[in-house]
């Protein structure tokens, strides 16, 4: 039909562009598809920690995998379908509902993501390179990475087996009872902190001056132990990973396979005077009616409180108070005291803030009111007097660190003097 | 394999017959996508039961630009790929086919549907449940929250599906120019203001605050709920939008039944009646029953005058005749003019009875407390507190009461199911809801028959 002859292409890269997409396509396909023993695959999220999975690609789209999201995606294999398209890049898509989906499901009925974000992560990955036995992937969206390692034929039995869990199991028991523990790089200590609900394991290393620095990355469970997997450095070396040297002894590992055995310590390698304006400067006392650390006393003077709160509207609905957060401006020895409340039909925010100034001798701190509370804070103020006008005010409090013995947490606890029936521990912030 | 080349063919050959000669020299050189999936068991049934019979496509595995791309939306879980399409397939392909016939739904017929797991969440917090692309495409929403067990969620889809059809069938035949002058002056572009409430929109004659948009949201909104949500529920909204919105909506339904019988020869009656079908065939939804419109107070009264003409055609039991001829032959020296069950709330009723000579008419009323049980059947009991006017103080004299004390203590003593006269297996399209009876659990000759009366100005 064309009324000129075609112009021939010159190839710059010796084949066209579609032959040399159609072979990475093919590349990345059949190498999936061709690991014996599937993958071990861990990614990281916007809004959370790391997950770890185990996968088998098939040759006819079908993909299984667990993962360690739940109970139940660790140990029952999930069966759906996954494709290697051609996007911007060879881009591996799971394209239809996965646990690794679940990361991404904006419902927060699913994973307890946020709203309309899901943990932030991605249903498709491009493809990024290959090295040595890991293929490098990149969410398209979050720009999160997906990284994919060859599994052994141990490791397959294990994953498949519903053994997965079984090691989570023992990972979040073994750290669970041991909330103190560092590893030793080269005369640094460095404390480990996993916190198993985000998925993020915090690190904190003092220098010979006695300054502390803290550093945290994505972990994930895989059948050996732990992956960090971005790395965390510790002066100057890459650690990749915790595993089991036997059923009792967790490791690290950096990049080179260097071992750094983990040592089991009875108290934090930092202060807690230290910790407190540097590590956290807030102590957040949770939204609910008991909890780990709570004195009977403390319990029944809270319900008191929020009851007082609760007294009171702006004629659309009582306040309702949740948590209370004990803010510390260490530098200049200033606290406050805040109720975090809500009220109406749409949960609008409504806080009391109450400032205190402080000395401290010892660990034993004195708190005393700054001026007369004004405002809405003045009108309330005789209702949270439970709390403030007749402990905060008037007690000496005792502050240090406090293990929480279900989730193996370290928090804070304040323990009167005057009245050593009320105590009450915190989440540090 | 399947692979999508149809659009690169298509844009090549347009480009090929605008562009050949011209005097630029042409690359000798096509791009391809390599887009290419494994085809499973979920492909073959929809090959099998959706894209040979009526040319449709379902993209259930995840493709970003079948939404929004700013979104963050999870795909589909495998396992509700096919009883979603299912139901689509049972509660609309095959409701047009049987009543439009085959070829109208297969010209018809959106050719895609594109399916997603989550719902689709804006930034405002709000989910949506479906959308379409102009005619061509429905997109469903929410997919891995579908319970087939569960009938309301069934329906939720449906309604998105119906309404997105409209649409299609007003591209081939334009909405008549006299469905806009019902409520012109009152569409509303910017219809998701927040002062477009629901009771806005329906005072001003309008379904949903979406059908404010325009006039062909309105026309698909007005099918759409009368098929999915059903007559009753459409006449009972008419009615509570108040006295000047109500001949807004009888005339718009007017409208588009006469646009579905002339255009596309479809009685919009005979597809409700299938719609229900299904739903009640293959979902055991109890939505568009008679014990639903009586618990959502969409009746207003069943009319138990024995003695009129629509009697004469039905099967009236002979419980029904011991109970009311002795009311209706006369109460003492009056006459006895009308009975009827009167529908107050979905808990309570009025059982009314006029009576009088030439020149006086009176009424005799007893209150009533309506119950379903857990079995599903209801049970009814004279109220403690009656009204107070003079009908209730009429109801008392010995001469009346003589004669209703029956009819109040069987109502009392019996637990009843609420049913159509004719199930909907049976009925005949011009009986389809017109006739409510209280059938009583423990005889099956027994039962309350009369004409439902409707709630108009």
């Amino acid at each position: 039909m064309s009324c000129s002859k075609p112009q021939e292409v010159d190839e710059i890269f010796g084949t066209d562009p579609d032959t040399r997409i159609a072979d990475t396509l093919t590349y990345v396909k059949n190498t999936l598809v061709d690991a014996p023993n599937g993958w071990k695959a861990y990614l990281t999220t916007e809004y959370s920690g790391g997950y770890g999975f185990y996968m088998q690609f098939a040759a006819n789209d079908r993909l299984k995998m667990v993962a360690d999201l739940t109970d139940q995606t660790a140990s029952e294999l999930k069966e759906s379908t996954y494709r290697i398209r051609e996007i911007m890049a060879a881009t591996l898509s799971f394209d239809t509902y996965s646990y690794l989906t679940m990361l991404q499901d904006p419902s927060p009925d699913v994973y307890d993501g946020e709203a309309g974000k899901g943990m932030g992560s991605d249903v498709e990955f491009d493809y990024v390179k290959t090295s040595g036995d890991t293929l490098f992937f990149e969410g398209r969206k979050f720009y999160k990475p997906l990284m994919l390692v060859k599994a052994t034929e141990a490791q397959q039995q294990t994953y498949i087996s519903g053994k997965y869990l079984d090691q989570i199991e023992k990972n979040k028991a073994f750290l669970k009872e041991n909330p103190l523990t560092s590893i030793v790089v080269d005369k640094m200590e460095a404390e480990i902190t996993f916190n198993f609900p985000t998925k993020i394991v915090s690190i904190i290393t003092a220098d010979a001056d006695g300054n502390f620095s803290s550093l945290s990355a994505s972990f994930c469970n895989t059948v050996d132990g732990l992956e960090i997997i971005d790395g965390i450095e510790i002066n100057k070396v890459k650690i990749i990973r915790f595993g089991w040297k036997d059923e009792n002894t967790l490791a690290g590992f950096d990049t080179a396979g260097n071992e750094y055995p983990i040592k089991i310590n009875t108290s934090s390698i930092v202060p807690y005077l230290v910790a407190l304006g540097t590590r956290f400067s807030i102590i957040t006392v949770p939204d609910v009616t008991t909890y780990n650390g709570w004195s009977t006393d403390f319990v029944a003077r809270r319900t008191a409180a929020k009851a007082g709160i609760g007294r009171w509207s702006f004629g659309t609905g009582n306040f309702i108070l949740h948590t209370i957060d004990f803010k510390f401006q260490v530098v200049n020895n200033r606290m406050s005291v805040v109720f975090n409340n809500t009220y109406g039909a749409n949960n609008t925010n409504f806080v009391l803030t109450y400032n205190y100034t402080y000395t401290e001798e010892n660990g034993k701190f004195k708190f005393s009111l700054s001026g007369t509370p004004g405002g809405n804070d003045g009108l309330i103020y005789d209702d949270v007097r439970f709390i403030l006008q007749e402990r905060i005010n008037t007690d000496t409090f005792e502050l240090g660190y406090f293990v929480n013995s279900e989730t193996g947490e370290i928090m804070s606890q304040f323990k009167s003097i005057e009245h050593p029936d009320f105590y009450f521990t915190g989440l540090n912030n | 394999m399947n692979t999508m080349l149809k659009i690169w063919i298509g844009i090549g050959l347009t480009c090929c017959l605008s562009y050949s000669c011209s005097k630029e020299d042409k690359l000798n050189y096509t791009l391809q996508n390599y887009d290419t999936f494994e085809s499973g068991a979920i492909d073959d049934w929809i090959a099998k039961n959706l894209t040979d019979p009526y040319n449709i496509e379902v993209v259930y595995r995840y493709q970003r630009n079948m939404h929004d791309v700013n979104k963050n939306i999870a795909p589909a879980d495998e396992s509700k790929v096919v009883p979603q399409m299912e139901i689509v397939k049972n509660a609309f392909l095959e409701v047009y086919s049987k009543i439009g016939g085959e070829t109208f739904i297969k010209t018809y017929t959106p050719k895609q549907f594109a399916l997603f797991g989550s719902g689709d969440y804006d930034p405002d917090g709000s989910v949506k449940g479906g959308t379409a692309d102009g005619g061509r495409r429905i997109t469903l929403y929410g997919l891995n929250g579908l319970d087939i067990t569960n009938p309301n969620a069934v329906l939720g889809n449906l309604q998105v599906v119906h309404h997105e059809f409209t649409h299609i069938i007003n591209q081939n035949r334009i909405i008549p120019a006299e469905f806009e002058k019902v409520c012109v002056g009152d569409y509303y572009s910017n219809w998701n203001a927040q002062e477009n409430t629901q009771q806005v929109a329906r005072e001003l004659g309008f379904i949903t605050p979406y059908a404010r948009k325009n006039v062909g949201e309105d026309f698909a909104e007005t099918l759409s709920h009368l098929i999915v949500r059903g007559q009753l529920f459409y006449d009972d909204y008419a009615y509570r939008s108040g006295e000047e919105a109500y001949p807004k909506f009888k005339e718009k339904e007017a409208i588009v039944r006469d646009y579905m019988t002339q255009y596309f020869n479809i009685d919009v009656t005979q597809l409700q009646m299938e719609f229900q079908r299904v739903l009640e065939g293959q979902y055991n939804s109890d939505a568009l029953t008679f014990g639903s419109a009586v618990n959502s107070n969409y009746i207003d009264a069943l009319n138990w005058d024995i003695r009129s003409d629509w009697s004469l055609s039905k099967d009236i039991s002979q419980k029904q005749q011991a109970l009311l001829n002795p009311i209706l032959d006369g109460l003492g020296n009056y006459v006895t003019k009308s009975i009827q069950f009167q529908f107050v709330s979905s808990t309570e009723a009025t059982l009314y009875i006029e009576f009088g000579d030439d020149n006086n008419t009176w009424g005799a009323s007893y209150d009533f407390t309506i119950a379903q049980q857990d079995d599903g059947t209801f049970k009814m009991a004279l109220s403690e507190t009656q009204g107070e006017d003079d009908s209730y103080s009429y109801a008392n004299f010995s001469y009346i009461i003589s004669d209703t004390q029956a009819l109040i203590d069987y109502l009392e003593s019996t637990s009843f199911t609420l049913d159509w006269d004719a199930s909907i297996t049976e009925v005949a399209p011009q009986d389809y809801l017109k006739y409510g009876v209280f059938k009583d659990v423990s005889d099956p000759n027994a039962k309350l028959l009369g004409p439902v009366i409707l709630r108009t100005y």
